[in-house]
């Protein structure tokens, strides 16, 4: 009993942990995405499309994440306009217009590696949920340890070729 | 301004020195202070800046992305010691960050520094970043400038007591210069032996030199003018002297030589010879034939072995010699006058014999005056000589006179000479019938003086035609208003003075009295002076003036000179008239007179008929009019109104 107690609480806490830093991520993401410095010659239409990737059944989840991210942003981020939508990690590799990618939790390492070989071949950031899929050359990922902290991947950003504005650098924390 | 133009130069040089320098040092110092503490804020501002620069992209993508923990990114500029505070907020201005550093050093100033913080694609504002940095670095600095300027002032200031120092030094040779040509004498060559060796020093030195060897040779030269003026000087003193105290025609010593002389010892025994009728000797042969007599004389004189001296003139003076008695100085005289007496001088190749009148002053302290009194006396005595004697009061006289002499002078300016008039009436009815003016000194205290008392004086310090002319002007107006005669006394000198004469037909003429005026005339003067009374007489006459003989029957003029002159009226003398019923000659005189004037048509008065008796017996000798004390006495009169 008491074991079971015990598991219920740090799966409770495990649960809260996991949603503040979704949260984080949600809030973070569309503005890391305005630091793209050539955001502006990558998107086609006026709006802009970050994709939320899921993988085969984690839709619902996609798309949750997608509404909680246009709600708080209001479609907006610094002078761009977006939109988050969920899109499959198949669905990803047929489309264009996608300018930044962020990967969900679960996501299976397969199609992590596509997403990221998808993003360095586009050109288009990929950031991930779990800091653990850069091994698969996911660009970036945010973790909250002491503090947040933005995680890039220095061999994805090289690979790519990524521009973001310098500043974020700065803040970012460079792994390889 | 005038003491500092009048300082020393050195205290001129150190004060323009200093001022230059206070000047100089002041505005460096300020512009200095302006841009040390100018530079130094702005590095330190720049400093803040740089700071705040450092960490700006970080805070500011940290707050776009909604990172609040901003700790690791700020480290770089809160570890440092001078940040005090720094302040993040964001667009809201709620504060996301206030950091405070504890600092111990609150005195020093602070710099405050804030910046924006942009959004990093946009570069909106999204926050404020603000840093309050340390002033301690700018008040170290300060610090450290305000001692560096602080020893430079000790420096300037001990650079300048230096400078003063040898300005000092510099200029003492000048001082030393000026000291040694201050006590330049003449005949004591300066020596400049002056250790220094600068050339402007070398140059006055020897200008200097160059000078005093000019002042010498000048002064040698004048003293050898002054030597040569000292000579002229001498003798034209002696010239002088010799003017001063000789006489140039006869070379006797003078009277000045004489008062020395007297005043040199105690000899005051004194005697003056003056030539008789020298004047006369002067008019007959001429001034150079005088001149010429009056050396002769000197020259004879001084072969009496008695000194003479010239006193100016014809007079000459002896002083008694030494150990001489009184008496043996008399005797001498005595014997140098029965000399001269039989002495005869050559004049143009005619002889001339002279005598002389001595007046002697034996121990007298005013010799030469007392001397003159005796010789005053002895002329009018006809006396060889005479010694002065001071109880004859001769001097006191002479001061008498000369203080009636001043007291006519004053009552003249003072408007104190009045007349009064003495009624003459006729024998026939008794009436007045005219008037004789008498003139009078009033005193101050209303008394009055007697015209016989200063007439005399008057004559003799020309003051007589001023009274003259004041008696003639108060009668002449007062008998403008009345209808009487009236008489007034004319001397023989009044009518010889232009100026009386002019003054007198002025006043006949704005008066209109002249056909009622008679002017008296003294038979002795008329007489004496025909030519000139007839003249004025005529000239009167031509006015309408009648004349009066005055006091006629006492002089020596006959009957033709009467007629002569043209006369209108005889006043018969009083010492005939005052006598005429006791003694029968003066009735007989008076008798031929009154006749004479009967045949000539004349009137005649009688004067001093002094009683009744007097009046009666001139009455029947058929005298016209009478005047006396009986007929009434002299008064003053009144204007009468028209």
């Amino acid at each position: 009993m008491r074991i079971l107690l015990l598991l219920l609480i740090g799966f409770l806490f495990a649960k809260a942990d996991e949603s503040f830093l979704m949260q984080t991520h949600i809030r973070m993401l569309p503005k890391i995405m305005a630091l793209d410095t050539r955001l502006a010659s990558k998107a086609p239409s006026s709006k802009l499309i970050l994709a939320i990737v899921y993988d085969t059944n984690k839709k619902a989840n996609a798309q949750l994440i997608a509404n909680e991210m246009n709600t708080i942003h209001n479609g907006k981020v610094s002078n761009f306009s977006f939109t988050a939508l969920p899109v499959s990690v198949d669905e990803l590799m047929t489309r264009k217009e996608i300018t930044f990618v962020y990967s969900i939790q679960h996501t299976t390492a397969p199609s992590i590696k596509k997403i990221a070989a998808w993003g360095i071949a586009n050109t288009v950031p990929t950031f991930s949920y779990d800091v653990n899929d850069m091994e698969f050359g996911i660009l970036g990922s945010i973790a909250i340890e002491r503090s947040t902290i933005i995680y890039i991947n220095k061999n994805t950003l090289k690979e790519g070729k990524y521009r973001f504005n310098d500043t974020l650098f700065q803040i970012a924390r460079l792994v390889e | 301004m005038n003491r500092f133009k009048n300082a020393r130069l050195s205290t001129k040089l150190f004060t323009a020195l200093t001022l230059v320098t206070f000047i100089i040092f002041t505005t460096v110092t300020l512009v200095t202070f302006f841009i040390v503490r100018d530079l130094t804020i702005n590095s330190q501002k720049e400093k803040a800046a740089l700071l705040i620069d450092t960490v700006n992209p970080a805070i500011s993508l940290a707050l776009f992305l909604g990172i609040h923990d901003f700790g690791d990114k700020l480290s770089a500029i809160t570890k440092r010691p001078e940040v005090i505070s720094l302040k993040i907020s964001d667009a809201k201005r709620d504060v996301i960050l206030d950091y405070h550093h504890y600092d111990h050093s609150t005195s020093h100033e602070t710099i405050q520094i804030s910046e924006n913080l942009m959004e990093p694609s946009s570069l909106k504002v999204i926050g404020t970043i603000t840093l309050v940095y340390s002033g301690e670095e700018f008040t170290k600095a300060m610090n450290r400038f305000y001692t560096l300027y602080g020893w430079i002032s000790v420096s300037v200031f001990a650079i300048l007591w230096l400078m003063m120092v040898w300005i000092n030094h510099l200029l003492l040779p000048i001082k030393l210069i000026a000291e040694k040509v201050r006590n330049f004498k003449l005949g004591k060559k300066i020596i400049f032996d002056i250790p220094y060796s600068q050339r402007e020093f070398t140059q006055i030195i020897h200008s200097f030199e160059i000078m005093q060897e000019s002042v010498i040779q000048y002064a040698q030269e004048i003293e050898s003018i002054n030597k040569n003026l000292e000579i002229k000087i001498s003798e034209q003193t002696r010239e002088a002297i010799r003017h001063l105290y000789y006489d140039n025609l006869t070379s006797l010593p003078n009277r000045i030589k004489l008062q020395e002389d007297l005043q040199l010892n105690d000899i005051n025994t004194v005697a003056i010879l003056n030539i008789d009728d020298f004047k006369e000797i002067n008019d007959f042969f001429g001034i150079d034939t005088g001149d010429w007599l009056l050396s002769q004389i000197a020259h004879w004189l001084s072969e009496m072995k008695l000194k003479p001296y010239r006193m100016g003139g014809d007079e000459f003076a002896f002083r008694m010699k030494e150990g001489s008695s009184h008496n043996e100085f008399c005797h001498d005289i005595e014997m140098l006058l029965s000399l001269l007496s039989e002495k005869f001088f050559m004049i143009a190749e005619e002889t001339v014999h002279v005598r002389a009148t001595v007046g002697i002053a034996i121990d007298s302290d005013k010799p030469l005056i007392h001397a003159d009194v005796a010789l005053n006396k002895a002329r009018s005595a006809k006396l060889p000589y005479s010694v002065y004697d001071q109880s004859e009061g001769i001097e006191q006289q002479y001061q008498a006179n000369i203080a009636m002499s001043a007291h006519i002078r004053q009552a003249l300016v003072e408007h104190r000479i009045i007349c009064q008039y003495q009624p003459i009436v006729s024998c026939e009815n008794g009436k007045i019938a005219k008037y004789e003016t008498l003139v009078r000194i009033q005193n101050e205290d209303g008394s009055l003086i007697a015209p016989y008392d200063f007439l005399p004086i008057a004559q003799k310090t020309k003051l007589y035609h001023h009274i003259t002319q004041e008696v003639v002007y108060q009668a002449c107006h007062l008998f403008a208003s009345r209808d009487e005669q009236f008489s007034i006394n004319l001397s023989i000198s009044d009518m010889l003075d232009n100026r009386t004469v002019t003054t007198i037909e002025n006043i006949l003429r704005q008066t209109g009295t002249s056909n009622r005026i008679i002017f008296e005339i003294l038979e002795s003067e008329g007489i004496e002076n025909f030519d000139e009374a007839a003249s004025f007489i005529a000239r009167m006459k031509a006015f309408g003036v009648k004349f009066a003989i005055d006091d006629f029957g006492t002089g020596y003029s006959n009957f033709e000179n009467i007629l002569k002159l043209n006369v209108d009226i005889l006043k018969i003398d009083g010492s005939l008239i005052k006598s005429i019923d006791e003694n029968p000659r003066h009735r007989i005189v008076v008798e031929a007179i009154v006749d004479f004037a009967h045949r000539i048509g004349i009137d005649t008065v009688a004067e001093f008929v002094s009683s009744e008796e007097i009046l009666q017996n001139v009455t029947d000798l058929g005298i016209t009019y009478a005047q006396g004390f009986h007929t009434g006495k002299p008064q003053f009169l009144d204007h009468k109104p028209m």
